[in-house]
């Protein structure tokens, strides 16, 4: 075939073709590396419309060939810019769908990725509802006069939020068995603030998808903590709360690991166990007191961190402290009750027990130094027991172990000092 | 915005821009051709779904990838030879009948001949053939 034949025979139309075909080829290519592994079938061919907008992209047609030659990371990079900002509304439309079909796909084998996915889809539909007016456009096409105007632009500015909602679903369905696909999705709705920064979003539409994101992660944990809640309800209304209170409330602990130590579960346990715990104090039964609480030390040291780095969340603050003063009584030594027992106090300063306690511990150290100096006293011992004295007489003056520490003190005071 | 069958603006090839009327009819094409009830019952729940219930329809619509591949061209122009017949400039070589053409419409029970390209072709070898031969039929309907 001579030169003028080919070029007769080789129309715009045809290279226009050709294109499609090797996008189409791309997207294939682009979804084997994203999805492997997955059994989802490939995306619909109109996504390979994607192809054709990554390479107008600068370097784009640079990584569309490197993806042709079986290097496909520069084209999938193409998907991970560091900002939406200024991505066409088709591009990102194109990505919104695609990331969250990858999110899909790897939601059983591979959660981790899928949530960094999902966090991609909902950063390309958040700088969507930024960017407004696709979405508009786009509404009134599709419904036409069928719903007034204001109507579909509401509709159009919600739907991206809707994947946030889509997301809370998924994490709560997820809850009540711990699943990993569950955790993956609770993982990328504490994420929606990455993915509004990714979006380059403002802040008013920020605060609104954080917002939607937090309550549908609360909703979802909430979902996981109510079996449990239930059952020591049950247990309560059979007289079995002690019995049972720690097999049902242990419960809590894996669940507050698969929810990423959210504070939630924080929250739930302390209201729930310290009542419990109260009845056994009162008992006296020290070693089943132990068993009560001990498990949940770790998760009651994170709360009590999360009180001491946000004065916001002093709501919580005595509760925490009364745990700590719950571990502070069941101590081995007076050096560790207080330790633990400071903590109480430095946490809620105006803890009644914790002050009671506090004072008495303080005391009975002053007590203890004074007894073991009966004929000389060493100055610097005399000083300690004076201040933690004071210190006691401070926190709760009517402390009956004051007036004896007293007396102790003055009898010392009166001995030769060294 | 999808379920598990997919999008259904991708899984019949609907355009969601070209609203409800659009979509009435490819569904109806869609149902006049399905060849069971269980995807006539599919495709009259897709219907009642998209055209019924515009917020669903836009949601649906937001779900699907969108159409941004460039439109396909008008496919290449026939073959000259066929150009040559429309209009009417028929030679004599657009006529004949290829050795290997020729084989394939000859009924089975005729045995092959031996290959000698021109020589056992009946037009280049003998007059041409008339008009209700087998050959001449198969060749008229073959350029329509």
């Amino acid at each position: 075939m001579s030169g003028d034949a080919a070029s007769v025979a080789f129309r715009a139309e045809d290279e226009v073709l050709l294109r499609r075909l090797e996008d189409d080829d791309l997207l294939a290519r682009l979804w084997a590396w994203h999805a492997a592994g997955a059994r989802r079938p490939r995306p619909h061919a109109r996504a390979a419309g994607m192809i054709a907008l990554l390479r107008a992209l600068p370097d784009g047609e640079h990584a569309a060939a490197r993806a042709r030659e079986g290097h496909v990371q520069a084209l999938a990079s193409l998907l991970e810019p560091p900002s939406l900002a200024g991505r066409a509304p088709e591009l990102l439309h194109h990505a919104a769908i695609y990331c969250g079909e990858v999110a899909d796909a790897l939601d059983e084998v591979k959660p981790e990725q899928s949530s960094a996915a999902r966090i991609r889809s909902i950063a390309a539909w958040l700088a969507l509802a930024e960017e407004e007016r696709y979405l508009a456009e786009l509404a009134r096409a599709v419904v036409g006069d069928a719903i007034d105007a204001a109507e579909a632009a509401r509709l159009a500015a919600d739907a991206p939020l809707d994947t946030v909602d889509a997301l809370g679903a998924r994490a709560a369905a997820g809850a009540r068995s711990q699943s990993a696909q569950g955790r993956a999705a609770l993982h990328a709705l504490a994420r929606v603030g990455d993915a509004c920064t990714l979006a380059a979003c403002g802040e008013a539409l920020r605060a609104r998808a954080i917002r939607r994101a937090e309550a549908k992660r609360a909703a979802a944990i909430e979902a996981a903590l109510t079996p449990i809640g239930e059952a020591l309800d049950e247990a309560e209304a059979r007289g079995e709360a002690q019995a049972r209170a720690g097999d049902v409330l242990g419960r809590a602990v894996p669940l507050w690991h698969w929810a990423e130590y959210d504070e939630a579960v924080e929250h739930f346990v302390v209201d729930r166990i310290i009542p419990i715990a109260w009845e056994i104090y009162r008992e006296h039964a020290w070693a089943r007191l132990r068993a009560l609480i001990a498990p949940f030390e770790q998760l009651v040291d994170s709360l009590a961190a999360r009180i001491r780095s946000d004065p916001e969340k002093i709501a919580y603050a005595g509760p925490c402290a009364q745990m700590l003063v719950f571990r502070s009584e069941l101590e081995s030594t007076l050096a560790r009750q207080i330790a633990v027992g400071e903590r109480a106090i430095a946490l809620c300063p105006t803890h009644r027990n914790g002050r009671l306690v506090m004072a008495s511990y303080l005391c009975d150290s002053a007590t203890r130094a004074l007894q073991q100096m009966p004929i000389i006293v060493r100055k610097k011992d005399l000083a300690t027991a004076e201040a933690q004295i004071a210190r006691a007489e401070e926190l709760y003056p009517s402390s009956p172990k004051i007036a004896p520490a007293k007396q102790l003190l003055d009898e010392a005071r009166r001995r030769p000092a060294i | 915005m999808s379920d598990e069958r997919g999008n259904p603006f991708e899984r019949y090839g609907l355009d969601p821009r070209e609203g409800a009327r659009a979509i009435t009819e490819r569904l109806r094409e869609l149902a006049e051709d399905a060849t069971d009830d269980t995807a006539r019952t599919e495709l009259r729940a897709t219907w009642e779904e998209l055209t019924m219930h515009p917020a669903r329809r836009l949601r649906a619509a937001l779900g699907a990838h969108p159409e941004t591949r460039p439109a396909l061209g008008a496919p290449p122009p026939r073959p000259a030879r066929a150009a040559a017949i429309d209009g009417g400039d028929l030679a004599w070589r657009e006529l004949v009948v290829l050795p290997s053409v020729r084989a394939g419409l000859t009924p089975r029970a005729a045995a092959p001949k031996p290959r000698d390209p021109w020589g056992d072709d009946r037009i280049l070898a003998s007059p041409a053939p008339s008009a209700e031969t087998p050959a001449s039929k198969e060749t008229r309907t073959d350029v329509r």
